[in-house]
């Protein structure tokens, strides 16, 4: 069983996710709730197995609150509702602990099929981000311009982040460096993690600059 | 004025001794090292069959105004005659006589030529005058007065004058001739009287003029050379006062005019003869003085101590000098002129450890002409000197003032070079500045422009979230909900969402990088294609960057490859789509091939969006070729790498 909650001021989308979480029987709705300070509440006790939440919420920024729940239940799984899936809001949020995203019309199967695979593993990168992610997390001394000092990326992470980069799928990945595609996922969510690490300083700075709210 | 002083002339020469064959020697080599100025001085009197060299005389010390006869004392003299070294003390009158023979009478004008008359001197052939040099009246006139020498005196006649005197060719004849001459030397002064030679004036003026030239007219053109060299040298180190050597260089050449010109130009000194000597020794011992200093300068030496000393030498010197000229103070005074030659040696050592040092043609040339001056002021000086042979002793200095003169011009063009280059140098620098400020403003420019990108897709971001994005999502929300509503709808709203996000893919920073943009146009559509049962085949290859990827271009690029899915979607039935990329055989292009395996399509079918797909290949630079066929279309967008 995997607890979802979901925080999402459309009242209709708050409905439409509950709906495919309660709809399924591998998941179960842990809380959704439409503000910041209902979130928060709801997670006073303990934290989901994963969260969806939108960014902008009435009473705040969804990525402070991402960033309290990565420190809080580092077992949380937080993706985020997107409308565009654009670079900005993904990696503001990823670089806040979000580990994916999920848009906004996505059909409910494919809602229930990225929480599993988030459950699983990872959730997958867009090839856009996947060059952002590239850019930010370089191998140390390369460019020293970005966030990236002190946990660069492997060269396996860079091989794999790249291809992403190229559109290739996860499948296609693992098919190309004949690994299973289990462990492309495991890096792909190893990324991640890199990239929360690295900014959780920087979180709220860059989101201020990115203008996110 | 003491002998010791003029050096030299103390000692007759006698052209048989092995001391005059060593003489000689010397002269030979100078003689070469001379070359340039030295023409062969004797040759033409020499060499002239018919000149006559005659250097056996008889003299008598007479007072007498004609010539005396046979009968007078007439003691055999041999030429030339140094008064002070044959008759010490002797002053006044004097007579010569010199016979020769000749063959026949003469045909033309016939001349004496005289390298040497440092005297007043009246020449007579057989018993006839024919000419003097200096004014007999001035002696006698002096003689009488109350004042002898002190009012109208006599001049001294120095500076080694050789004489010409012509003699018509009635007087001299067939067979045995006779030559008086007269002569009057002034107390304290030597009377040098060289050999002679007879013959036919044009030959023997041919002597006469290079003897001439040797040691009046080449003096005066040192003299005015050095002196000019000297005053310019001064001037250029008035402007450059740091530059010491230069100054010690100008005083150099200006000492040895005044030295050159009071010893070998000035025949009758403006002063009387100890004060003339005092500055004429005064300018040979500055010269020498200010020699040093320069070497001691351009060795790059600070001696203090050595350089005062040297200046205390000049100060004292004169007064040493005069001691000398009125025979006082014993021996030291007497031999002070040693001391420079001691001086010189010192410049030359100098000289040649500079050259040892710094081994360059510059040092070893001043050395070499340091040394020249040594040599020559040794050998007509130090060690006995014919008194009738030509004095090269204002020629010494040359060497040295074309080095110097050849530094400067060296420094001169060297500086001016240099000065050139790092001007060169510096404009070079400034343009290589101007072309990085311009590349940087370049870089400006396009940060610039693309930070305007970021800011304006930000603004788009947000108004397509919160406005026509959350009104899509929410309509289509709605749409989803509501009971009964077209599928169609739907389907529109979600194209209409797809849409947006291309439109938003395309604003992305694309670092004109291709595949990040072809990726996450996939990314997008590989659901749907999924549903379609679709096998998408990504077999895309890293490409050169393109710098055709701005914002519109990958709108208009992501929208014919939108378009051509599209179609593949609802017409083809394809069951494969194989998506490729990589480098055109052409080298310039880069290629986007999409093939499917459904079945082909007419032109005219998808006409208009064929049409419209073409013209956005046509904006971005790109052509664009379909090939369709029985088994699926393939579609090949070119995109140019520059």
């Amino acid at each position: 069983m995997i607890t979802v909650m979901v925080v999402e001021d459309d009242p209709a989308f708050l409905t439409r996710f509950c709906g495919i979480v309660g709809s399924n029987a591998e998941l179960e709705l842990f809380a959704a709730v439409g503000d910041l300070a209902s979130a928060r509440q709801a997670m006073s006790e303990a934290g989901p197995d994963v969260l969806l939440m939108d960014l902008g919420l009435p009473d705040g920024s969804g990525i402070d609150l991402i960033h309290d729940t990565a420190r809080r239940y580092p077992h949380t799984d937080i993706m985020v509702i997107t409308v565009f899936g654009d670079e900005d809001h993904v990696l503001a949020s990823i670089e806040a602990g979000a580990t994916g995203y999920i848009l906004k019309d996505s059909l409910p199967v494919e809602v229930v099929q990225l929480i599993k695979q988030l459950r699983a593993g990872g959730s997958p990168i867009s090839p856009v981000i996947a060059r952002q992610l590239l850019k930010r997390l370089k191998p140390a001394d390369s460019t020293p311009s970005t966030v990236a000092q002190g946990t660069p990326l492997s060269p396996r992470e860079t091989e794999i982040l790249g291809l992403v980069a190229k559109g290739f799928s996860f499948g296609e990945i693992a098919k190309l460096l004949g690994v299973s595609q289990h462990t492309v996922v495991a890096h792909v969510k190893k990324i991640y993690q890199k990239l929360a690490v690295h900014s959780r300083g920087e979180a709220v700075y860059e989101a201020g600059k990115m203008g996110l709210i | 004025m003491k002998p010791g002083r003029w050096g030299s002339y103390r000692h007759t020469t006698h052209l048989q001794t092995p001391w005059h064959l060593l003489v000689e020697l010397r002269l030979y080599i100078l003689a070469l090292a001379l070359a340039m100025v030295l023409a062969p001085s004797r040759c033409a009197a020499e060499t002239g069959a018919p000149a006559l060299q005659l250097d056996r005389a008889d003299f008598v010390l007479s007072d007498a105004s004609e010539p005396p006869p046979d009968t007078a004392a007439w003691t055999p003299q041999r030429l030339p005659d140094n008064w002070l070294v044959s008759r010490p003390g002797a002053q006044g009158y004097g007579w010569y006589r010199v016979q020769f023979d000749l063959p026949r009478d003469p045909d033309q004008l016939y001349a004496a030529f005289m390298p040497l008359l440092e005297t007043f001197g009246a020449l007579y052939v057989n018993g006839v005058y024919v000419g003097q040099t200096g004014d007999f009246e001035l002696i006698s006139r002096a003689e009488q007065g109350p004042q002898p020498f002190a009012q109208g005196a006599p001049p001294v006649l120095l500076g080694f004058p050789p004489r010409l005197f012509s003699i018509r060719r009635e007087l001299v004849h067939a067979g045995a001739n006779t030559i008086h001459l007269r002569v009057w030397v002034k107390p304290g002064t030597r009377g040098a009287v060289s050999g002679m030679t007879i013959g036919p004036e044009p030959l023997v003026r041919a002597a006469y003029d290079h003897r001439f030239f040797l040691t009046a007219t080449g003096p005066r053109m040192i003299v005015v050379g050095s002196a000019g060299f000297g005053i310019f040298i001064l001037l250029l180190w008035l402007r450059r006062r740091h530059e010491t050597m230069y100054g010690y260089a100008g005083l150099t050449a200006l000492a040895f005019a005044v030295f050159i010109a009071g010893r070998y130009v000035v025949t009758d000194p403006p002063i009387p003869l100890p004060y003339w000597g005092l500055v004429v020794w005064s300018g040979l011992e500055a010269y020498i003085v200010f020699m040093c200093l320069f070497a001691l300068r351009y060795g790059g030496w600070r001696q203090p101590c050595w350089e005062r000393w040297l200046w205390a030498y000049l100060i004292v010197s004169p007064v040493i000098d005069y001691a000398s000229f009125v025979g006082i103070g014993g021996w030291v005074p007497q031999q002070w002129w040693l001391m420079t030659f001691v001086l010189t040696s010192v410049y030359v050592v100098l000289f040649w450890t500079i050259a040892w040092q710094r081994w360059t043609s510059e040092t070893l040339g001043l050395a070499i002409a340091g040394s020249f001056k040594f040599v020559i002021s040794v050998n007509e000086r130090l060690l006995a000197y014919p008194i009738e042979l030509p004095r090269y002793q204002p020629y010494a200095y040359v060497p040295m003032f074309m080095m110097i003169g050849w530094i400067l011009i060296d420094r001169f063009v060297r500086s001016l070079n240099e000065s050139e280059k790092l001007n060169a140098e510096l404009e070079e620098r400034i343009a290589q500045k101007q072309t990085e400020l311009a590349r940087s403003y370049e870089r400006m420019q396009a940060m610039q422009r693309q930070q305007a990108v970021v800011e304006e897709r930000g603004r788009l971001m947000r108004d397509m979230h919160d406005g026509i994005g959350a009104h899509l999502i929410s309509t289509l929300s709605l749409a989803e909900h509501r009971e009964g509503a077209r599928p169609e709808v739907v389907a529109a709203l979600r194209e209409c969402l797809d849409d947006l996000r291309l439109t938003i893919d395309s604003l992305e920073p694309t670092e004109n990088d291709l595949l990040p943009m072809m990726g996450n146009l996939r990314y997008r559509l590989d659901e749907r294609l999924r549903k379609q049962g679709i096998d998408l085949k990504w077999k895309v290859k890293q490409v050169p960057e393109l710098a055709c990827l701005t914002p519109q271009n990958v709108l208009h690029i992501l929208r014919i490859l939108q378009e051509a899915f599209a179609n593949i979607v609802k017409h083809a039935h394809a069951t494969t789509i194989e998506v490729e990329t990589g480098l055109d055989q052409d080298g310039k292009h880069v290629y986007i091939q999409v093939r499917d395996n459904g079945k082909g399509f007419s032109g005219e079918r998808t006409g208009r969006g064929l049409a419209s797909m073409r013209h956005r290949a046509k904006i971005v630079g790109g052509r664009l070729h379909i090939e369709p066929s029985t088994v699926g279309t393939t579609l090949n967008l070119l995109l140019p790498i520059s």
